[in-house]
């Protein structure tokens, strides 16, 4: 193990602690024992192979599968996470891969999923769609209008969408899952520089999965690496570098390699 | 390809087939009534427009409960034998007064419609094969609640509902339009019909985001079941007798037809009930302009057919981005 210095340092400051989280599928051991924190105002890089299990991870911070082993602190309180709406009442929201967007909907019922604003038991739209363009605006995300579909969005709207709704139903933490995936390097540029705000005018704790290691030096504080079901590898960005993240990687392929000749 | 994708886009609300996609039941409906107008002769009378909507009537209680359902990316076919299911049970609880009677058949209904929606909220079978399942069964056991037989229904409370009039308008209308504005004003604005639209559209990321997917699949269905059992009594009123083993036989297959004509699509995250309601009245006026005009039946088929095939036809251009 290649553990890193601030592991384990038991933090006062610490937004979130995971210790000693084991997730099982059946026979599968996804997550054998994941230690993981995230100070106030920090953002962390997730990184590691394909299937290594960092979705799972983020899943399961989020309430939406339950570890078989281990503990979860939120601001040093262990919780016990039963459903994801348990989570986003303890300030966790989520902005998952694949968005989780209706395309069906306009782009403000997309942005109060599950948080839709009542006046007695009928919808509220007026005061969602005046949100809606409210929060896109401080965010500085532009959106022809709040009333088109979704799913006539291109995938950096889209993604600003589902950032947006995450920061803005009362997020005291946020978990990216590939934020920057499939999207083009000016829409990446405009979700970098979103992440960016977020961290210095609201100093929201973040945790980022990320493929692209250079991503990761542009905004995080620190990198953790999940294999083989734990985190193996956790410096701080200014300890690390591309290139030492990229021979930790590419080890690991000619390992495999050799396995398998 | 980008490029033909922006140029699609671009072109949204002006290309034949997206203008279609949501005013086509209305323009066909309204060419329709044109044709009768000039061709059908009596067609714009009392008689005729009553007769049209209280044929309808039953088929549109029906229709709404299968938009619901398609909109989860679901299906309702059950509802013809829970209407049968209704009619069996209506003449067994009138010996109590026609309210408790009614109440039972409701309940029947949502019972139904409970056993609909369990298999597919929490047993995971699919809803053509759990419905499919309720719509054989559902008949038989019609049949055996009511010894097989045809009982008359004499209650004057009841049979108002399928002969009487408030203010000139047929009752089965009255009822009919009142679940109308009801299951409307669910899909439009509570977070109910927030949740049936989502859990069609992107059923993951409705679990993601925390709704309550089971509990809503649970609800569409059991109110699908409850619109399928008020269409079983407005038919039977109607009759004046129960009718297990006739009544809404095949409705099913004109409520898909409905709901499809009318702009629901069948892959869900969408429901149209105006739609509905104009798909449901234009292929009854089809099958009306082919009987009044002594034309063959089976052509008004073949047309209806043909107004299924261009209905599906102008939704496949959704859902390509």
């Amino acid at each position: 193990m290649e553990n890193g210095t601030t592991n384990g340092s038991a933090n006062g400051s610490d937004f979130l602690r995971v210790e000693g989280v084991v997730k099982r599928f059946g026979a599968v051991s996804v997550l054998k024992g994941v230690d993981l924190h995230v100070k106030e105002g920090e953002v962390l890089g997730l990184i590691g192979d394909n299937g290594a299990g960092k979705s799972t991870l983020l899943k399961t911070i989020t309430g939406f599968h339950r570890p078989d082993d281990g503990r979860i602190l939120i601001e040093g309180e262990e919780v016990n996470l039963r459903s994801v709406s348990q989570a986003r009442s303890l300030g966790i929201q989520t902005v998952y891969q694949d968005l989780a967007l209706v395309n069906e909907l306009s782009v403000f019922h997309n942005m109060f999923l599950n948080g839709e604003m009542t006046v007695g038991p009928f919808l509220n739209n007026r005061k969602m769609k005046e949100k809606t363009a409210q929060y896109l605006e401080d965010m500085g995300v532009n959106i022809p209008s709040i009333d088109t579909e979704v799913a006539r969005l291109s995938g950096g709207q889209r993604q600003a969408i589902a950032v947006a709704r995450a920061v803005y139903s009362d997020a005291k933490m946020l978990l990216l899952d590939e934020p920057l995936a499939a999207m083009g390097a000016k829409e990446g540029a405009l979700i970098l520089d979103l992440i960016q705000r977020l961290k210095e005018e609201r100093g929201i704790p973040m945790i980022l999965i990320v493929h692209n290691y250079a991503q990761v030096f542009d905004v995080c504080d620190r990198v953790n690496l999940l294999r083989n079901g734990r985190i193996e590898y956790d410096k701080p960005v200014a300890e690390s570098s591309v290139e030492e993240l990229t021979e930790l990687v590419v080890s690991e392929y000619r390992k495999a390699r050799q396995g398998n000749g | 390809m980008a490029r033909g994708a922006t140029a699609k886009r671009s072109l949204d609300g002006s290309t034949a087939a997206s203008w279609l996609r949501g005013r086509g039941v209305y323009v066909a409906f309204v060419v329709l009534v044109i044709f009768n107008l000039i061709v059908t002769p009596n067609f714009a009378s009392v008689v005729t427009i009553s007769t049209l909507l209280i044929t309808v009537s039953p088929i549109v209680l029906v229709s709404l409960g299968v938009a619901l359902a398609i909109g989860t990316e679901g299906i309702d076919l059950s509802v013809g034998s829970v209407m049968a299911i209704a009619s069996a049970f209506l003449p067994l609880y009138l010996g109590y007064g026609w309210p408790v009677a009614l109440l039972v058949t409701l309940l029947a209904g949502a019972l139904a419609g409970l056993v609909n929606g369990s298999l597919v909220a929490f047993v995971g079978v699919q809803p053509i094969i759990a419905t499919l399942a309720m719509l054989v069964g559902g008949r038989g056991l019609a049949q055996i609640f009511s010894g097989g037989q045809s009982l008359p229904v004499t209650d004057p409370a009841v049979l108002w509902l399928g002969q009487g009039r408030l203010f000139g308008i047929p009752a089965p209308v009255i009822v009919a339009a009142v679940a109308v504005l009801v299951v409307g004003l669910l899909v439009k604005r509570t977070t109910f019909g927030r949740y049936v639209v989502a859990i069609g559209g992107n059923r993951a990321a409705s679990y993601l985001s925390g709704h309550p997917v089971r509990r809503t699949l649970l609800a569409v269905y059991a109110i699908s079941g409850i619109l399928a059992a008020m269409a079983g009594i407005v038919a039977t009123a109607r009759l004046g007798a129960s009718d297990p083993s006739n009544i809404g036989l095949l409705i099913e297959l004109s409520a898909i037809t409905a709901v499809v004509v009318g702009g629901t699509p069948l892959s869900g995250g969408k429901v149209k009930i105006m739609g509905t309601v104009m798909g449901a009245l234009l292929i009854q006026l089809i099958s009306d302009t082919f009987i009044s005009n002594n034309l063959p039946y089976t052509w008004a088929q073949v047309l209806t057919a043909g107004i299924i095939l261009v209905a599906v036809y102008v939704q496949k251009g959704r859902g390509t981005t």
